[in-house]
Parts: C-alpha cells; sequence; structure tokens
C-alpha cells in the first residue's frame, strides 16, 4: 500500500505508523473521555484517519481509506494552515 | 561489525575505474530551521535578504554560493554551510539549531551509482523523475535518509545521523561491490 503525502508525494505505507480514525476529538472536560478514548465506529468503507509519516517529513496526515479495498483517496497534513 | 577505519579504500571489483566513488565530507556547518508559527513570510525575507537563498516549500535543495538549504518537511528545512550568525538573524521567525555533529555528509557519484542506491533507496531516482535540486527524506535500509540531486552526473548528496552512519556505509559498501567501491574522504571541504 502506498500512501500520497502531500508533502513527500506518494510513498510506501512502511514509512509510516497508524493511529486510527481522525474524526474524534479530545473533550474539554471529564464528561465524554471514556467515549473519546474507547468507542469507534468501525466504518465497512470510507474513513478518515490518521497516519505519522515518521520516517519521511514527519508531519501527521489525515488519509481518506477505504477499509473495504485499502483504496486511499487523498491525504492532506492534519495541522491546518501549514503548507 | 565494520570498523570506521575498514570504511575508505576499495571494495569489491578491484580493478578498472570505480563504479560508486563515494566522497566523506567531515566539518561542514549544519543546522536545522523550523518556522515559528506566522514566521513564514518574514522567515522568506530574512533568509533571501540576508543569504540570497529562497527557501523551497517543498522536498528540493537550493543553494547560493557557499549556503545550500534543504527542505525535509513542512516548514522545516536543514540548511548547509550555515553561518554562526543564523540563529541570531532567523530571531523570532525560526527555531534554529545546530546540527554539524548530527549528521555525515556522503556525496556519491559514478558511472553505477543509480543501481547502487536502487538497493535500498525505495524511490525512482532517475533524471526523469528525481532532476537536479530534488530532494527526498526516506528510509534505506532501515535508516534514515536525507538525500538530494545535486547535477545531471548523477550526482547525489546524502545526509545520514553520525550514530548510524558506520550501519549505512556497511549497506553501502555491500550494495556497491560488484560495481567497484571507492570510499575516500572529501578533498577541499570543511
Amino acid at each position: 500500500m502506498k500512501l500520497p503525502c502531500p508533502f513527500c508525494g506518494l510513498r510506501d505505507a512502511h514509512e509510516f505508523s497508524y493511529l486510527g480514525d481522525a474524526g474524534p476529538h479530545r473533550p474539554e472536560t471529564a464528561e465524554g473521555f471514556h467515549d473519546y478514548v474507547y468507542l469507534r465506529d468501525n466504518p465497512a468503507g470510507l474513513l478518515q484517519e490518521l497516519w505519522y509519516h515518521g520516517q519521511g517529513c514527519r508531519s501527521w496526515l489525515v488519509v481518506e481509506r477505504d477499509t473495504l479495498d485499502h483504496s486511499v483517496t487523498g491525504a492532506r497534513l492534519a495541522r491546518g494552515g501549514r503548507s | 561489525m565494520l570498523e570506521t577505519a575498514q570504511i575508505y579504500g576499495r571494495h569489491g571489483v578491484a580493478e578498472g575505474l570505480a563504479g560508486v566513488t563515494a566522497e566523506v565530507i567531515e566539518g561542514l556547518s549544519i543546522a536545522s530551521v523550523a518556522e515559528r508559527r506566522h514566521g513564514a513570510a518574514g522567515l522568506a525575507e530574512l533568509m533571501a535578504i540576508n543569504y540570497g537563498l529562497t527557501l523551497p516549500r517543498r522536498p528540493a535543495h537550493v543553494g547560493a554560493g557557499a549556503l545550500g538549504a534543504v527542505a525535509v518537511g513542512p516548514g522545516r528545512w536543514l540548511v548547509l554551510g550555515a553561518p554562526p550568525d543564523l540563529g541570531r538573524s532567523l530571531h523570532g521567525v525560526a527555531s534554529v539549531t545546530e546540527q554539524s555533529d548530527g549528521f555525515v555528509p556522503v556525496t556519491l557519484s559514478g558511472p553505477s551509482v543509480l543501481k547502487c542506491l536502487a538497493k535500498g533507496v525505495p524511490l525512482d531516482l532517475h533524471a526523469a523523475a528525481f532532476p537536479p535540486g530534488s530532494a527526498a527524506t526516506t528510509i534505506v535500509a532501515h535508516i534514515g535518509v536525507t538525500l538530494w540531486c545535486l547535477d545531471a552526473t548523477p550526482r547525489f548528496a546524502l545526509l545520514i545521523a553520525r550514530s548510524y552512519w558506520v550501519s549505512f556505509m556497511a549497506w553501502l559498501i555491500a550494495s556497491g561491490a560488484e560495481f567497484g567501491i571507492e570510499v575516500v574522504p572529501a578533498k577541499g571541504r570543511g
């Protein structure tokens, strides 16, 4: 599998490490923390997920991947506003 | 385990012109430059005014006289031949960190350099895909490497973390042996 890093270009997946669903956001209070830590949707289909390009540009990316066939349809820097 | 003293010299095929020549550079001043938040415009301006250098915002290497810069990530560069006042002159727009001892720069050339690098570099380094000035940060034999194409000969420059340098050279010598590989200290640098 290859991932289209927005900085480096197309790179093999072994240069990256995987974190998971990019959807959950850390809650401001203790309320909702259990769900934030433990609950994931695990959809069959398109998923926005976090990958870290540790062996390349060392950037966190948001990658859109289809969990059914591993086709990757896009990737952007997780940190907005930086090019 | 390869000893440092065993790295220099001719390895593999002993007769004829070396297919690969590796020049190991010592004494090059290197600094990492990371732009501060909202510092991009100021950093670009200061680098242009003070050093005549346009920092690339994609994986590329640019040179201006004795100074060079290679982009290693979004808003991050390694500056080669970094002047001692770099940190002061970029104050407020970038974080500058001394890296001279952190990396060993190696230049690679010779008629078989592409065949040799193809054994470990997971990228297309052919001139059509990686013309002079192109740069990449990637992994070679499990060792992180930043490399760029110096000219169309082709010649390549590589930066290897110093603590991994001996391991990297073991890979390079093993990979270049079939072509004959010569490892020499670089002349006229430092």
